[in-house]
């Protein structure tokens, strides 16, 4: 009884530590809320499921977002979601905001890293949006730092052709 | 020819062969302290007109940054100490300042940089980085900025004094 007490109180920790952390990661991969709020509660599943012994903090939190970012492709791969459109898809893009927990001047931008084809996009919102170090993503996204600063610079190309010529050239 | 014979004649043999070698040392050591004399003094002139350029690197080098600052420039008249100059941004130890801890932050994504900002009382510690990997922080003080400033970390640490005292 006690064990469940303390276990349940370990997921509600961790649950209040890092879901909004975990649902802007999903936001900036499926577009739209409903979605991402799905993956988030799908990703504390399989960490509850899961067990597995987990060394520290920083390790625990690498395995959640690189989990989330995991579900998120599997869902985009999927024939169902490529057959379907969002009802979010219509709204203005407004709606499609990541609540950062800090305030960002550029909206344009976020929205063209947004666009981004994904292996740029996870690289370019990591670093840049929630302020995590090229050794930090290479750990999370299962790549070598040297991937990840080539995914940085052609992703920052990428963006800046999507903010002056409107659309992702690999889109 | 006897023994004798050639030690006799070997005395004066020998002092000529004392004399001789004497005789090459002297003007060997003569040249070479001529040589080194030169030497010496070919480097003592390279030196300074090595000095005089790199003074005058530094003070082009100095003017180009004062320029870029929007700081006045230096001519042939005008005396500006350089440690002044300079004071406005110093460099700083990186304390890995997380979004949340920091008073303004500038994202650039398409320049490749992050700046994160905090204010402590006249100075504002910013911390940079870059899309290569580097990491970088400044003490900046603020009180030294000229309001015309062109430089990217002066003016961010402008910005978050004046957000910081706006929000106060």
């Amino acid at each position: 009884m006690e064990q469940e007490f303390a276990r349940e109180l370990r997921w509600n920790n961790l649950a209040a530590e890092y879901q909004t952390m975990l649902y802007r990661v999903a936001f900036a991969n499926m577009h739209n809320r409903a979605d991402a709020e799905d993956v988030v509660q799908e990703a504390f599943l399989r960490y509850m499921k899961d067990e597995k012994p987990i060394a520290n903090k920083e390790h625990e939190k690498a395995w959640l977002i690189r989990t989330t970012i995991h579900i998120c492709m599997d869902i985009l791969k999927s024939s169902w979601r490529r057959r379907t459109v969002p009802l979010e898809e219509s709204m203005p893009a407004a709606s499609r905001e990541v609540y950062l927990p800090y305030q960002i001047r550029d909206d344009r931008t976020l929205e063209a890293v947004l666009k981004l084809p994904v292996h740029y996009r996870n690289a370019i919102y990591l670093f840049y949006y929630e302020d995590y170090s090229i050794q930090e993503i290479a750990g999370v996204l299962n790549e070598k730092e040297g991937t990840i600063k080539t995914r940085l610079r052609r992703g920052r190309e990428e963006v800046k052709k999507i903010l002056t010529e409107g659309r992702p050239e690999n889109l | 020819m006897s023994v004798q014979e050639i030690g006799g004649s070997g005395q004066s043999g020998k002092e000529r062969i004392q004399e001789y070698p004497g005789r090459k040392a002297r003007e060997r050591s003569e040249r070479f302290q001529e040589s080194l004399m030169q030497n010496l003094k070919y480097q003592g002139k390279a030196r300074e007109q090595d000095d005089r350029e790199k003074a005058g690197n530094e003070s082009q080098r100095m003017d180009a940054v004062s320029m870029e600052k929007g700081r006045l420039v230096t001519g042939p008249g005008i005396r500006v100490n350089a440690v002044t100059r300079r004071e406005a941004v110093q460099a700083a130890e990186v304390r890995h300042m997380s979004y949340e801890e920091s008073d303004n932050i500038e994202i650039a994504v398409t320049e490749g940089y992050t700046l994160k900002g905090k204010l402590e009382g006249s100075q504002v510690y910013v911390e940079a980085k870059y899309d290569d990997g580097r990491l970088e922080a400044y003490q900046v003080d603020t009180e030294r900025v000229l309001a015309q400033t062109q430089h990217r970390i002066e003016r961010f640490a402008v910005e978050t004094a004046e957000g910081m005292k706006c929000r106060l």
